[in-house]
């Protein structure tokens, strides 16, 4: 009887080690909440940049689609208007802005004539047309990558 | 150990979180986007894609391009819900030749729902590691609350295919009560109201100990913020009909602009009460080309869509009588989906309960940030050790002019310590008193003052050169320990007050309330203390400069600013704020402009050395500047 008592004690943790193990956890839990809150810091600076990246892409959307209005109107111009000087003049305006875009990372991507690419090209419809099957016939709204990367998708008409 | 994904699988778009530092974050797509379009597609040359870009190609490939894959997961083939589908869904669908179950095609192969779910859990997992660079092994899926068994096992398989350990299907209902920390609220009746993009569902969830069960559910499989869009679509179509006379129903790529358009003017309208569409060259006829110009109003839009809005309220009742409950038996409700940020929506809502829902998590993230929760629960990420308070009311001490200044705002998570550097309001003055104040309101006698202590011994010194820090520290348990130190002797004294929140909730919500209501009154109050604060500075500062001039100043420009000094004196203690502002402009003008004329004369001096201050071993203005307030004199 004395015997299992005393095996009983000799089982019990010490006070000593009962701090200790508490010790290694609140260590272990500490560590991690300083480790947690570098991390933290380092994806927020990631996380500032992509809101930056979508601020940007925001205003360049509303721009560009007031760019999409211009181009639909230059597309419309009557035959016996096309070589007007004050229209030419609105236009040399309009791709001089178009330009200055081009200068901040904008880039047009290809459509017409390369193989439907649903990583830079949206489908709007298929129509029958000469030429292989899955290209690009005609690009309704152009697409651009912004800095290589893509803002926007180009909007097309492909060969069926 | 890895990080536990949470993931809202949704008819239309699915989203993902995981819980980092304690709290749950949205992971983007590879794509950059938040949320994910559920849909799957095999190209021509047996290529797999998965969300925005399997949409981009979805005309030309309507065969092989799998949308709304959870209409049918775990279906079975004669299901009704399944029959209604099947005409609405682009791609072609069969019994399970072993029976039972459906099954879609896709190139020339046969693939269940949960292989197909499967494809876009993969990609968000795909997508997960390599935004966080580590393997994610473990999920936690939602599903609709009226998933039966054999839905939610379904499900379940579609994660194990992907490659994950789904450690629990959940409720989406349930998922967003978690974002909400509702499920920590015992014996409460939540109302979930979720109105998706393609679906309308509702969810009655009883929080009793420990468990959050599903009471009942209700909703409409066909109804949701896409019919808004359809709505907004079909009357620009009439009213361009009516206006022009053309009908651009037919036309593929003016109704692309205007679908775009309809979208944008819908949630332009949460914000706004009018929006224009506008949109040069729709189309072309004979006679040139022609523009849709429309204005829309936002009770335009809430005509057009009234009907919808009131179907899912009236199933919202209905509900809620299958399981005998009134709405004022119901204590939360939240929002979930996209269109629930519509105003109206919301008004309705509140109408119904007379109550405020919650909507502050994004509604389309919610679901996916109470998986994640959940499996941060699992994971032991959100232990209760580990939950930190915030203090609920900001700490503070009194300065000149009785004036609350708050070193801890409200809301600041707990343990903290924050210290300033104050100084003295009078010339000589020996001792500060440092009185402790809790609340909101800026003049220190509307707070509730926890303590206070005396800081003596002050080295006699001019006004505002003695710099007393004072230390507010705030540890885990709420004890509050405010001590004050003369920087230039070290003296220091300090005070601990325990249950520094000790106040009920009722009495904190009083103060709160009572600092919104009197926040006019209260910022007159303390505009005119840092008014009258500013003229006694100026007073102080002006005479000071006469009195150590001397008689370098010309005697006209003394005898003026004698003169606003004292006009200064008179008025300011009177309430006129604008007349104190005045008056005090006029003396600072013409201080400057003895100031000016001194420095003139002082270069004119040059080269000889420059003069050295009358008193003290240093000039003042060499010393560390004292900020902000200053103490009254005791």
């Amino acid at each position: 009887m004395d015997d299992e008592k005393q095996n009983e004690q000799e089982n019990m943790p010490t006070n000593l080690e009962i701090c200790e193990k508490l010790r290694d956890e609140y260590l272990a839990g500490w560590q991690r909440a300083v480790a947690d809150l570098a991390n933290y810091k380092k994806n927020e600076g990631e996380r500032l940049a992509w809101l930056k990246k979508q601020i940007d892409q925001d205003w360049l959307f509303k721009i560009l689609d007031f760019c999409d209005d211009l181009e639909r109107a230059q597309n419309h111009i009557p035959e016996n208007l096309q070589n007007e000087n004050w229209l030419k003049g609105i236009f040399l305006a309009s791709s001089k802005f178009l330009e200055e875009l081009k200068k901040q990372g904008l880039t047009e991507i290809k459509a017409v004539g390369e193989k439907f690419n649903p990583e830079f090209h949206e489908a709007l419809t298929e129509i029958k047309g000469e030429g292989e099957s899955g290209v690009v016939a005609e690009v309704i709204q152009k697409g651009y990558l912004l800095n290589g990367e893509l803002l926007r998708p180009s909007k097309v008409k492909i060969i069926k | 150990m890895s990080k536990i994904l949470g993931i809202d699988l949704g008819t239309t778009n699915s989203a993902m979180a995981i819980i980092e530092a304690g709290s749950p974050r949205i992971i983007e797509n590879k794509e950059g986007g938040r949320t994910t379009p559920s849909i799957v597609a095999l190209t021509k040359n047996n290529e797999r894609l998965v969300g925005v870009i399997a949409k981009r190609q979805a005309i030309t490939n309507p065969q092989n391009t799998i949308f709304s894959i959870k209409r049918l997961i775990g279906r079975n083939f004669n299901d009704e819900e399944v029959r209604k589908d099947k005409a609405l869904l682009s791609y072609e669908l069969r019994e399970k030749p072993e029976g039972g179950g459906v099954e879609v095609k896709i190139g020339d192969k046969w693939h269940t729902p949960q292989e197909i779910s499967a494809m876009i859990l993969q990609k968000l997992k795909q997508d997960a590691e390599d935004k966080l660079g580590e393997p994610i092994t473990e999920a936690i899926i939602t599903c609709p609350a009226y998933f039966d068994d054999s839905q939610r096992k379904a499900t379940k398989v579609a994660g194990e295919i992907a490659g994950l350990k789904v450690l629990r299907v959940i409720n989406e209902p349930t998922a967003a009560a978690l974002a909400y920390g509702l499920d920590k609220k015992k014996n409460q009746q939540i109302v979930v109201y979720d109105f998706g993009g393609g679906t309308f569902d509702i969810s009655i969830l009883d929080v009793s100990q420990d468990t959050v069960e599903v009471k009942a559910t209700g909703g409409d499989t066909h109804l949701g913020g896409d019919d808004f869009d359809q709505k907004i679509m079909q009357w620009v179509v009439a009213e361009f009909k009516k206006e022009q006379g053309v009908d651009l129903s037919k036309d593929p790529l003016a109704l692309q602009r205007i679908k775009e358009a309809a979208e944008k003017a819908k949630i332009e309208l949460s914000t706004s009460l009018e929006t224009e569409i506008n949109l040069p060259f729709i189309t072309s006829g004979e006679s040139g080309p022609k523009h849709l110009l429309l204005k829309l109003s936002r009770a335009k839009l809430e005509d057009m869509v009234g009907d919808d809005i009131k179907r899912s309220i009236d199933l919202v009742k209905q509900t809620l009588q299958e399981i005998n409950l009134k709405p004022s038996d119901i204590e939360e409700i939240v929002l979930v989906g996209g269109q629930t940020r519509m105003p109206k929506i919301q008004e309705e809502i509140k109408k119904l309960f007379n109550k405020e829902p919650n909507k502050e998590i994004n509604p389309d993230e919610v679901v996916a940030i109470g998986a994640a929760i959940q499996g941060g629960i699992m994971q032991g990420d959100i232990k209760d050790v580990l939950l930190l308070d915030v203090t609920p009311l900001s700490l503070g001490i009194e300065t000149l002019g009785q004036v609350n200044t708050v070193l801890i705002a409200k809301n600041t998570t707990v343990p903290t310590a924050k210290s300033q550097v104050f100084s003295t309001a009078a010339d000589n003055q020996p001792s500060v008193e440092i009185k402790v104040l809790q609340g909101e309101r800026p003049m220190a006698h509307d707070n509730k003052t926890l303590g206070h202590c005396i800081l003596d011994g002050i080295p006699a010194s001019p006004r505002g050169v003695p710099q007393i820090e004072v230390s507010f520290d705030i540890d885990a348990n709420g004890i509050l320990n405010v001590s004050a130190k003369d920087k230039a002797t070290s003296k220091s004294q300090s005070i601990r007050i325990e249950g520094a929140s000790g106040l009920s909730k009722e009495e904190i919500e009083k103060m709160k309330k009572d600092a919104e209501i009197h926040a006019d009154q209260d910022k007159k109050k303390r505009d005119l203390i840092e008014t009258v604060n500013l003229a006694d500075n100026l007073i102080y500062a002006s005479e000071k400069t006469l009195k150590e001039a001397g008689d370098k100043v010309a005697p006209k420009d003394k005898e003026e600013a004698e003169k606003k000094i004292s006009e200064l004196k008179k008025i300011k203690d009177d309430d006129n704020i604008e007349e104190i502002k005045k008056k005090t402009e006029e003396l600072s003008q013409v201080i400057q402009k003895i100031g000016t004329e001194m420095y003139k004369a002082k270069q004119a001096e040059q080269p000889q050395p420059s003069q050295q201050p009358e008193q003290g071993d240093k000039p003042t203005d060499e010393q560390p500047k004292a900020e902000e307030g200053e103490y009254k004199e005791k």
